[in-house]
């Protein structure tokens, strides 16, 4: 079997343009980072895969709490490097499904010893929780201003908040960077919030 | 009985010492078959970069590098070449959108061999392929980073430098960026994107000392990755495109010992290798295969 000649020489060339272009649909449209899908932009832009953000939030009636560590159902990656609506949902309703333990501001100070290493070194980094630790009163301005941690795996196994737990939220961030400013900040491109079985 | 039919045959020593030792490979490189050579590089490649595939990809590809390896005339077999774009669109069917440059370009690059394999001069197609592969793929690179306002700010390589572990060797050692300094910016972005933060925003602290690199950077990674695109896509006629080996292999030793992205380094070296000719530039295999080694011996120097 001989292939003609153009097929020969031409084929993987014009498979590798319509991957671009393709990715470049996908970075429009569906907020992509740039780095990944075969577009070959990686080191032109801040907006790495590994520096955008996946966030979760259990909401209830006192507010939104920050969810610790969550199980989206799905790997963390695939979620933030494109950011499909329909994507994004299903992870909310993943969370929504959950069962959580909600803590407020008034008990940081006492679950602190079971936080994670990690998460006590980032709380560390706040100057309101510095205030916090030296003035237990002192509460105002503390974020996140109630953490939430999934039941099965909660460090801390004091009393949680009473709060009604009405669905779940999911948002990505992507970062972009201020040349002028020299400062990078996080921008959300794409947020789904899903009910939980009882509020609905 | 006859001693030395009972004596193993071991070769003789080379005469003049070290300089033979290094010449015979040399030698060895300079009359190789460059598209087995190159073939083998891209097979080795391909199973070494494997991550967390799931089994039938990886029986799949495992199956058909080993074989091939082992089997040298499989190399030339388009089937060897199909067969593993098959796999490689399976792996990435669920996760096409989360994969890395180098994969993709792995699988132009096998079905480039592969359609080339089935044309009636194959080794001329396989060169072409090469060359069209890397001209288009630097193209873009180079595109994307010129309309980029983060790149072309100049501010872009100082971010890295405090951001990307894969630049250590040259933030910490090099720059002489403050160690701790660096690892306290690595943590706050790792923090922040984990949390978030009411004030949203991470100050980035530009050193003096690294600002001058970060601009060098940027100017020199645009102007090496447009010279490859133009070497590679203008028609041999051009006084650039017979300087192609050099340039390739310019901004592989220039790009792959600050950053060791092993497996895109060594795609292309292999993709170089096939596509060389010995007519314009001789010693183009050696040094091909010298940055193959090279660009893994960085890698996993632990700087």
């Amino acid at each position: 079997m001989r292939l003609p000649q153009w097929l020969a020489y031409g084929l993987a060339p014009a498979v590798l343009v319509l991957g671009v272009a393709l990715q470049r649909y996908n970075v429009a449209v569906h907020d992509q980072t740039k780095w990944t899908g075969g577009g070959f932009a990686m080191f032109s832009t801040v907006d790495v895969p590994g520096a955008r953000a996946l966030r979760a939030y259990v909401v209830t009636d006192q507010g939104e709490a920050l969810a610790v560590e969550p199980d989206y159902g799905i790997e963390r990656r695939l979620v933030y490097t494109q950011p499909k609506q329909e994507r994004l949902h299903a992870v909310a309703q993943h969370l929504a499904a959950q069962t959580w333990r909600v803590y407020d501001a008034s008990t940081y100070l006492e679950v602190w010893p079971s936080l994670p290493d990690f998460l006590q070194r980032y709380f560390q980094r706040s100057d309101a929780w510095q205030a916090a630790w030296t003035d237990s009163a002192s509460t105002e301005g503390l974020y996140p201003g109630h953490l939430a941690f999934a039941a099965r795996r909660a460090p801390y196994n004091g009393r949680p908040a009473e709060v009604a737990i009405t669905g779940a939220r999911v948002e990505v961030w992507k970062p972009v960077f201020d040349p002028d400013a020299e400062e990078l900040s996080w921008q959300r491109i794409a947020e789904a919030t899903a009910q939980t079985a009882s509020a609905e | 009985m006859d001693a030395s039919a009972q004596t193993p045959t071991v070769s003789p020593p080379p005469e003049g010492g070290l300089r033979a030792l290094v010449r015979r490979p040399v030698d060895a490189l300079l009359r190789a078959d460059l598209f087995e050579l190159g073939a083998a590089m891209t097979l080795l490649m391909i199973v070494l970069s494997l991550h967390e595939p799931s089994w039938p990809v990886k029986l799949g590809l495992v199956t058909l590098t080993a074989t091939a390896l082992v089997l040298r005339p499989l190399m030339r077999n388009p089937l060897l070449w199909l067969g593993l774009v098959g796999v490689l669109v399976l792996a990435y069917t669920q996760t096409w959108y989360q994969q890395n440059n180098h994969d993709y370009l792995k699988l132009y690059w096998c079905l480039g061999v592969g359609v080339s394999l089935l044309a009636a001069e194959p080794l001329r197609a396989v060169r072409v392929n090469a060359r069209i592969l890397i001209g288009l793929c630097f193209l873009f690179a180079t595109v994307w980073k010129a309309v980029s306002v983060d790149y072309m700010s100049g501010a872009f390589f100082n971010y890295f430098l405090l951001q990307d572990t894969r630049f250590e060797l040259f933030a910490d050692h090099l720059v002489g960026l403050d160690p701790s300094v660096l690892m306290q910016e690595r943590a706050g972005r790792v923090f922040y994107t984990a949390f978030g933060d009411p004030a949203g925003v991470l100050a980035v602290p530009f050193a003096a000392e690294a600002r001058w690199l970060g601009v060098a950077m940027t100017w020199w990674t645009l102007l090496i990755e447009g010279a490859v695109a133009l070497a590679f896509l203008l028609p041999a006629r051009f006084t650039l495109a017979k300087w192609r080996d050099a340039v390739l292999l310019v901004f592989i030793f220039s790009t792959y010992f600050i950053a060791p992205i092993l497996y895109f380094a060594w795609l292309i070296t292999a993709m170089g290798l096939i596509q060389c000719e010995r007519e314009t530039f001789r010693y183009a295999p050696v040094l091909y295969v010298a940055a193959f080694v090279l660009v893994l011996m960085r890698f996993y120097l632990p700087v």
